[in-house]
């Protein structure tokens, strides 16, 4: 019985993480329509930050944040204007090819500033253990689910209950009609992406100590995503924090009951493949 | 008309070229043209339901994957020549394209769905290969070397770039004649337009089925040339990252046309292997440069080289015909 709940709080605490890369892409989702292939991609760089700022300079992952984040949001912008904008009015195909493009481009400079070898990231919380009654929690995941439940919240707080939110709504709703309300359509395209990439920027430390960190390992982050964001729904926020929670439980519950063991992986990607052919006019068909 | 004879000619001509340039290379050389090559013929299988018909999927690596290992599975157990083992598994691709095609048709998938749903199977078949003991899981089948044309096994590399490069002439050959074809029409109605294609009498099912299964068919042989070539089929050649690169290549060469599918791995991939070995401790530096071509010519092209280069000279002669016009 220990077993059991143990691996059903790590699968809550991955399945928060899941939840908030999800409220990240689907958020830019709502305001330019399209998916971002390289999304995962951009985490594994803000994990990558957060262990180069530990070996080179020193510092802790979670003070890192601080300056992570404010410097992904700039680097965030500067890829919207420069790669995303000139996309947004082509086909979603192009759109993918050219996101593929750029996650290709993300992996590479990876490998080549990291190489290939596995890294691991430490923190202070590393080997604390927090004790809740009969389970024992690693610190880190807790800190890493408490942090993404809060700016999940707060990404809530801010679309609904201010001003800028407003803006992103009524972007998300109808651009054309947006812009001739006055609101700069392309600079609220550009706040949006580049507050998603500062978002893993924030993550990426925080799950950081929690993974083995490798330049090839935002693929499956990216579909996890995509995942997530598709069973939750677009512009559902709650769907999205309970779809994270389902795909976090589903893999870590199969990793316990799977036979064989190394077909875990596969449960997630068959959630979606089965939830997909039953529901295929999902949130995608309403967006297009 | 005379276009297409053109077409055939451009043909015979680049084989002939290949047949000669063959004896003037070093192996290394040649190594790199057999894989850009087999980009080549993998990007032209593609290109039929990829570029053609227009259904975007990320499932070749899963019929890559169909071919290397069912006639590797059948010359080890059965002792079956590969020459017909890949047959048979181009049958099995052709039966799970088929299945694929008929689910997207049923539920009038949109687009961006059916891709992911691709993306997904792939994903799924690679770890199921990982797992199975069956198909050798991580480690793979291992084929034994030898030199025994009869198994589609030989001692001398240039065997292995004649027999890319007629399966590329042939594609080729194959892509002309669809393009060319009632049925290519057909396939070209239906990505500008389904509903309008089903208006004026296009069997939707009929025809992406055949186009699928064609695609299928011919991409699971690329699977069961790479098994022999490299002497091992692996899970690796049913990876994500595979059917990430026959994208990407053929829309830098321009998805849905005849050449581009030959043009781009034919620029990518020897740019690629160059940078990788001149700068050896550097990984990572061919794909990052190739990464970056592939984003200019996207952001700059938008369609790919070759629809660039053919919009440019359709506009050219426009323009002369109507400066003639004005004189």
């Amino acid at each position: 019985m220990d077993t059991l709940l143990q691996i059903i709080s790590q699968g809550l605490v991955l399945g928060g993480v899941y939840a908030l890369m999800a409220l990240a892409l689907a958020i830019v989702y709502s305001v330019t329509h399209q998916l971002n292939f390289a999304h995962g991609d951009l985490m594994v760089v803000g994990m990558y930050l957060a262990f180069w700022g530990m070996h080179a300079l020193g510092v802790d992952p979670y003070v890192a944040i601080v300056v992570i984040a404010p410097l992904m949001f700039i680097a965030g912008f500067l890829l919207f204007r420069i790669v995303f904008a000139p996309m947004l009015s082509a086909p979603h195909l192009v759109v993918i090819q050219v996101t593929l493009a750029l996650s290709f481009i993300v992996q590479s400079a990876l490998l080549l500033i990291f190489t290939s070898n596995f890294q691991t990231v430490h923190t202070v919380l590393s080997g604390k253990i927090l004790r809740f009654g009969p389970v024992m929690l690693a610190a880190a995941p807790v800190l890493a689910f408490v942090a993404s439940i809060v700016l999940a919240l707060a990404a809530y707080y801010v679309i609904r209950h201010t001003e800028f939110g407003k803006r992103v709504l009524a972007v998300a709703e109808d651009r054309q009609a947006a812009a001739l309300a006055g609101v700069n359509v392309v600079l609220v395209q550009a706040s949006v992406f580049a507050a998603a990439v500062a978002v893993m920027g924030i993550a990426g430390p925080l799950v950081a100590p929690m993974m083995v960190l490798q330049p090839s390992a935002g693929l499956h982050l990216t579909l996890i995503s995509f995942i997530v964001f598709i069973l939750g729904g677009a512009n559902n926020y709650l769907g999205t924090l309970v779809a994270g929670l389902i795909i976090g439980l589903s893999e870590s519950l199969s990793s316990l009951y799977m036979r064989p063991p190394e077909l875990a992986p596969a449960v997630p990607y068959l959630i979606f493949i089965v939830f997909l052919l039953v529901r295929p006019k999902g949130v995608l068909e309403r967006a297009s | 008309m005379k276009q297409q004879q053109l077409s055939y000619v451009a043909v015979v001509v680049l084989v002939l070229v290949g047949l000669i340039g063959a004896q003037y290379v070093s192996r290394s050389t040649l190594d790199t043209v057999i894989i850009a090559l087999w980009f080549v013929y993998l990007c032209q299988t593609w290109n039929i339901i990829g570029g053609m018909a227009g259904q975007f999927s990320f499932a070749h690596p899963v019929y890559v994957a169909f071919g290397g290992y069912t006639s590797t599975l059948l010359f080890l157990h059965l002792g079956l020549t590969p020459w017909i083992g890949m047959f048979v598994g181009a049958a099995a691709a052709m039966a799970f394209a088929a299945v694929l095609c008929w689910i997207n048709f049923r539920q009038q998938l949109p687009m961006l769905t059916y891709a992911l749903i691709t993306l997904g199977v792939t994903v799924v078949a690679v770890i199921v290969l990982h797992t199975s003991n069956f198909l050798g899981g991580h480690e793979g089948l291992v084929i034994p070397r030898g030199d025994a044309p009869a198994t589609f096994r030989f001692a001398d590399k240039k065997m292995y770039y004649y027999v890319i490069l007629v399966a590329v002439a042939v594609m080729m050959l194959i892509t002309l004649m669809l393009r060319h074809s009632r049925f290519g029409v057909r396939l070209l109605a239906i990505r500008d337009n389904q509903d309008a294609a089903r208006m004026i009498g296009v069997n939707v099912l009929r025809t992406t089925l055949v186009a699928s299964m064609l695609s299928a068919g011919l991409g699971a042989f690329a699977g069961t040339f790479y098994a022999h070539y490299m002497s091992v089929v692996d899970p690796s050649i049913g990876q994500v990252e595979l059917a990430v690169q026959v994208v990407l290549m053929t829309a830098v060469g321009g998805i849905g046309t005849t050449w581009g599918p030959l043009f781009g791995p034919m620029l990518l991939v020897p740019i690629e292997r160059y940078l990788s070995r001149q700068f050896v401790d550097l990984a990572g530096v061919g794909y990052l440069f190739y990464g970056l071509v592939i984003i200019a010519v996207l952001l700059v092209l938008r369609d790919g080289v070759v629809s660039w280069i053919a919009k440019t000279m359709r506009s050219r002669r426009m323009k002369s015909k109507s400066q003639g016009a004005q004189r």
